[in-house]
């Protein structure tokens, strides 16, 4: 008894340490995602004009560019506001350097939603290239090449990290609830010597399972509220949150418990 | 109530139980008595279905052993009460709470459990034990609270596998007395022993059984 006592102590540590992980991973993935989707809306492409083009063919070539899949915005910024942006940025204007302006025109163009990856940036550059008047397209290629490429390692690790450890924790739960069985081993024969059915023996130990699964996603969801409540005062008060992460993990302790202690129960209490 | 029809009984193959076939019948006190390892625990095995024959039949009420189905068991076993030698309590529970369980299993209310619990232990002598656990009490007095679990259900049988193997023989006697008063209730006994003397105290029918056969 004293050894299904240790081993329940164990299992809902593990739980909540498992739960705790994928909590903060679960923080960790809601703020990368915000911050990557501010990466990409702030991302934009300039398409530098040869400095001679004519009005005319600039309106033209802002009504190609719109009618190009993708496309949310189109700016188009002469000489002068090319200055002006110029000064702007380097807080020096560019006629003190330079007598005359040397900034070409050009146009600014934003991108919709789900096309500011990497591989449609690209291929929505190849078409602006092929225009007629574009001199050159600038974006931030690397950029967005090392979080296209990163991302998905971090969060495909992430994903593994937390499967690992849920593994474990359910490996855990099933070890305890089969050590639980054994301790009792005299009770369930009892039980089913004075007629207790297979459902009612079974009952108490899945109801256990549970309960750890529960009592440790409570612990992570204690833990994990402290742990923003912290980073928030002291280090990050813009951290994003969601109360459904507590109820997801409520709910994978629950299933947590629910799933290891009825196969638990399903393979060893047959032995007993 | 209760037929043996050419029950074959082998485990690892050696023969436990060889042909045999017997009848109990309602309300019947019966004595099967041959020394140790005969084959009287594995004739009580058989009726609470335990143990199922590779040959041969065994009927219990309205259930055979060839055709019962798992999930009856609990139920059969339900009206039959069962006691050992050594008495099978749980050390960690009251006498209270060990006679209640098995009123728990079935689903009573638990107003229904007390009251029920509270007269068995008054006819066995031992309300005024109900709060103790099983190692504060005598050998006689544990072997009553076993009893008292195994009729609380109110069976058609009892099965008393060497009820008073761990007892003295006056404690033996308040036993067996016990269990005639059970009996003189209507209900069946079916009492394993090996102790031929104590059984000339009340005279009934008696099955022999010796290495595995009737005798």
């Amino acid at each position: 008894m004293k050894r299904a006592r240790l081993a329940t102590v164990i299992a809902v540590t593990s739980v909540s340490l498992a739960l705790l992980l994928i909590g903060l991973f679960g923080i960790f993935y809601l703020n990368m995602d915000r911050w990557i989707g501010r990466l990409r809306a702030k991302m934009e492409i300039e398409v530098f004009l040869d400095p001679t083009v004519k009005q005319e063919k600039i309106d033209q070539l802002r009504k190609s560019i719109q009618q190009i899949e993708g496309i949310e915005s189109v700016q188009f910024i002469s000489k002068e506001k090319a200055a002006k942006r110029f000064k702007q940025e380097f807080g020096q204007d560019i006629f003190d350097i330079i007598e005359n302006n040397p900034l070409p025109p050009s146009f600014v163009i934003h991108l919709k939603k789900g096309y500011r990856t990497y591989m449609r940036v690209s291929a929505i550059s190849g078409q602006l290239q092929k225009l007629d008047a574009v001199d050159e397209i600038v974006f931030q290629k690397q950029l967005l090449q090392i979080v296209d490429r990163y991302i998905q390692i971090v969060y495909l690790g992430t994903i593994l990290i937390g499967l690992m450890i849920t593994f474990i924790a359910f490996v855990l739960i099933y070890n305890t609830i089969r050590l639980t069985i054994y301790a009792r081993k005299d009770i369930i024969s009892i039980m089913r010597l004075v007629g207790a059915t297979e459902r009612f023996v079974r009952r108490p130990f899945v109801v256990e399972g549970m309960a750890q699964g529960l009592i440790g996603a409570a612990i992570a969801s204690i833990l994990l509220f402290y742990f923003i409540k912290f980073v928030k005062t002291f280090i990050y008060p813009y951290l994003a949150t969601t109360p459904y992460l507590f109820l997801i993990l409520l709910g994978l302790g629950w299933l947590l418990g629910m799933i290891s202690s009825r196969l638990s129960v399903g393979k060893h209490l047959q032995n007993v | 109530m209760i037929e043996f029809y050419n029950v074959n009984v082998q485990i690892d193959g050696k023969y436990i139980l060889r042909e045999v076939s017997l009848r109990i019948l309602k309300g019947e006190f019966v004595y099967l008595i041959g020394p140790s390892g005969a084959g009287k625990s594995t004739i009580l095995r058989l009726i609470y279905f335990d143990l199922f024959p590779q040959a041969g039949t065994v009927i219990v009420d309205k259930y055979s052993s060839a055709k019962i189905r798992r999930k009856d068991i609990p139920y059969i076993r339900r009206k039959i009460g069962v006691v050992f030698q050594d008495f099978k309590l749980l050390t960690d529970r009251t006498v209270y709470e060990n006679v209640a369980l098995a009123l728990r299993v079935t689903g009573v209310k638990s107003s229904e459990i007390k009251r029920r619990v509270m007269r068995i232990l008054t006819e066995m002598g031992l309300s005024q034990k109900r709060n103790h656990y099983p190692q504060e009490l005598s050998g006689g007095e544990q072997q009553r609270v076993a009893i008292a679990r195994a009729v609380i259900n109110e069976p058609f049988i009892v099965l008393a596998d060497e009820p008073t193997g761990n007892l003295d023989p006056r404690t033996s006697l308040e036993i067996l007395e016990t269990l005639e008063r059970i009996n003189k209730k209507g209900t069946a006994v079916l009492m394993a022993t090996h102790n031929y003397d104590l059984i000339r105290k009340f005279k009934h029918r008696t099955i022999k059984i010796n290495r595995g056969m009737i005798v």
